[in-house]
């Protein structure tokens, strides 16, 4: 309860105005507590502060208010050190959120259906390169970025960008993948042949991209994969399992190594194309 | 012209998409002030737009801006520092805020700190009168509203060049004024280059304005001089004259007529609309001839 003759002292108003940390906790107390009920008090308070003060709190409050919700990716983020504005980059894309929700429930359903199944790493070694490459797709396709348009006149548009996108969900996909494979039944130094080829893939997406439509460029690989590994095992005569075929052999692995590189240069040599609309025509 | 400075400039700009020719070996000089672009549709002014704003290379021509080369990535990144770009259809993601969306495209022009990104997207909100709705979904704002969203990204850093695509598209006429006094104050000393379909905006904004037809400039001058190619061709009668290039019934029930004027017609002041259709329609009457010869 506060007596309403009497006020704070001019003195110790101006330091309460000036910085609370010049009054105590019980004194700052009390004070907020009497200004509720004296008007006489609030005014001298509003003529004591810095005229800054009023501005700058309410500056801080209203950043509180308007910062965007953040979401668990962002806050995963932000713990593993990355600055906030990169973190919006990554995070606030939506292309690349349904991308990573994807690949979560694929590679969630692939591994409980893999771990049940005799001679399953044949199928996981065909599927696997097959979804980081959907995955990284999506981080450049047309939709995926919010700004549209307006992002394109952007300092931060272009070949940087898109990399750096296409770099987070690559790494997501293959720590993911990764985890799947260990529930292969017959888990082998094979059962990391699906590493390669998917960086192929997914760099290859890219390189083509600068030529096509994204999403072209994706059926392009995935259909030329799909025969490629068709056509090896094939020509093994059939009495060989797909996990054992010239494409998951030393020689597959030295040819992925080699796609690498060659979408590598590509993207090198045509990163200018990233950084206006013709890539995403 | 104005007798500034010209801080854009394109030469034989050209550009083609398949077999459409956007550009035909476009000359245009561009200085501080607002410079408008008039022009019907697909007569090439947000082609042109997007190859000023660094967003389309040109196939062929000089294009400088702000003194660099947009060809080149160091040219295009110097020019983006400082471009503010309001496209036509600005495509932002509908489950954003007004407020995220405008911070998205901030990060995006290199704002790293958050205080002063968050106190920059505030201030352009407000000034196109959205600071009230900032946190609204985009998809639940009016489509006036979602432009001005669009023009306030534009406005983010004070930016030197500001290349706006029909930013007037969709307000009402209120909300038209308030842009127009907004770039009066936010856009003073910058270069800004609009595109429009509204010729009054051209008569009240534009120092500079520049008429396209089919890919090719047909007029570069002030909104004067473009009212003034009407002049002595603009009457006004109670009956439709057939010799007229165009004629159309006015809000006072009486007929205005472009074109030749018959002997003791009432010729009227033109307009800067007078001025554009009278081209716009010559230009479309010498196609008509060439097709038919």
């Amino acid at each position: 309860m506060t007596d309403a003759h009497w006020h704070v002292p001019p003195a110790l108003l101006a330091r309460f105005a000036g910085d609370s940390g010049a009054v105590d906790d019980i004194t700052a107390a009390s004070i907020d507590a009497h200004l509720l009920a004296c008007a006489d008090c609030r005014r001298e308070l509003s003529a004591a502060a810095a005229p800054t003060l009023a501005a700058t709190s309410w500056a801080a409050v209203a950043d509180r208010i308007d910062r965007p919700r953040s979401t668990v990716l962002e806050r995963l983020l932000r713990r593993l050190g990355m600055r906030s504005g990169t973190i919006r980059l990554l995070a606030a894309t939506p292309a690349l959120q349904a991308a990573g929700l994807v690949v979560v429930a694929v590679v969630a359903v692939t591994a409980g259906v893999l771990s049940r199944t005799a001679g399953a790493d044949g199928i996981f070694l065909v599927l696997a390169p097959l979804v980081p490459l959907a995955a990284v797709a999506a981080s450049f396709a047309s939709a995926a970025d919010p700004a549209g348009e307006a992002g394109v006149g952007t300092p931060l548009h272009g070949a940087g960008l898109v990399l750096r996108r296409a770099s987070a969900i690559l790494a997501v996909n293959l720590g993911l993948l990764g985890v799947a494979a260990l529930a292969l039944p017959d888990l082998g130094p094979s059962a990391a042949a699906w590493v390669l080829p998917s960086l192929a893939l997914a760099l290859g997406a890219l390189a083509l991209g600068t030529w096509l439509r994204a999403e072209v460029a994706v059926a392009t690989l995935a259909s030329g994969w799909l025969l490629t590994v068709w056509s090896l095992w094939w020509l093994a005569g059939h009495d060989v399992g797909v996990a054992d075929s010239a494409t998951f052999a030393a020689s597959g692995q030295m040819a992925a190594l080699a796609a690498v590189a060659a979408a590598v240069i590509v993207l090198v040599t045509r990163r200018d194309r990233f950084a206006t609309l013709e890539v995403v025509r | 012209m104005s007798s500034t400075h010209p801080t854009v400039s394109v030469s034989g700009l050209r550009k083609r998409f398949r077999a459409t020719v956007a550009l035909d070996g476009v000359d245009a000089v561009f200085a501080p002030g607002v410079n408008g672009l008039l022009g019907p549709n697909g007569a090439g002014k947000t082609t042109m737009l997007r190859i000023l704003a660094t967003v389309l290379p040109a196939d062929s021509g000089q294009v400088e801006v702000l003194g660099a080369d947009p060809d080149t990535a160091a040219g295009r990144l110097s020019v983006r520092r400082r471009l503010g770009y309001l496209p036509q259809e600005p495509g932002f993601h509908r489950q954003f805020s007004a407020f995220d969306f405008v911070d998205y495209v901030a990060i995006l022009k290199e704002w790293a700190d958050r205080r002063p990104r968050h106190d920059e997207v505030r201030r352009v909100l407000t000034l196109v009168g959205l600071d009230a709705v900032m946190h609204k979904r985009i998809s639940q704002l009016s489509g006036g509203m979602r432009r001005r969203v669009g023009i306030a990204q534009a406005f983010l850093g004070r930016p030197d060049l500001l290349v706006l695509d029909e930013p007037t598209a969709g307000l009402d006429p209120e909300q038209r004024l308030r842009f127009r006094e907004l770039l009066g104050t936010e856009a003073a000393g910058a270069t800004v280059l609009l595109s429009t379909h509204q010729t009054d905006d051209v008569a009240a904004l534009c120092q500079h304005v520049v008429v396209l037809l089919e890919g090719q400039i047909r007029f570069r001058g002030t909104p004067a001089d473009l009212a003034a190619i009407a002049a002595g061709r603009v009457w006004l009668s109670a009956e439709r004259d057939h010799r007229a290039a165009l004629a159309w019934v006015t809000g006072e029930g009486r007929i205005r007529h472009i074109g030749d004027p018959p002997a003791g017609a009432q010729l009227v002041e033109p307009t800067v609309e007078d001025g554009y259709l009278l081209l716009a329609g010559r230009d479309a009457h010498a196609n008509a001839e060439t097709l038919a010869s």
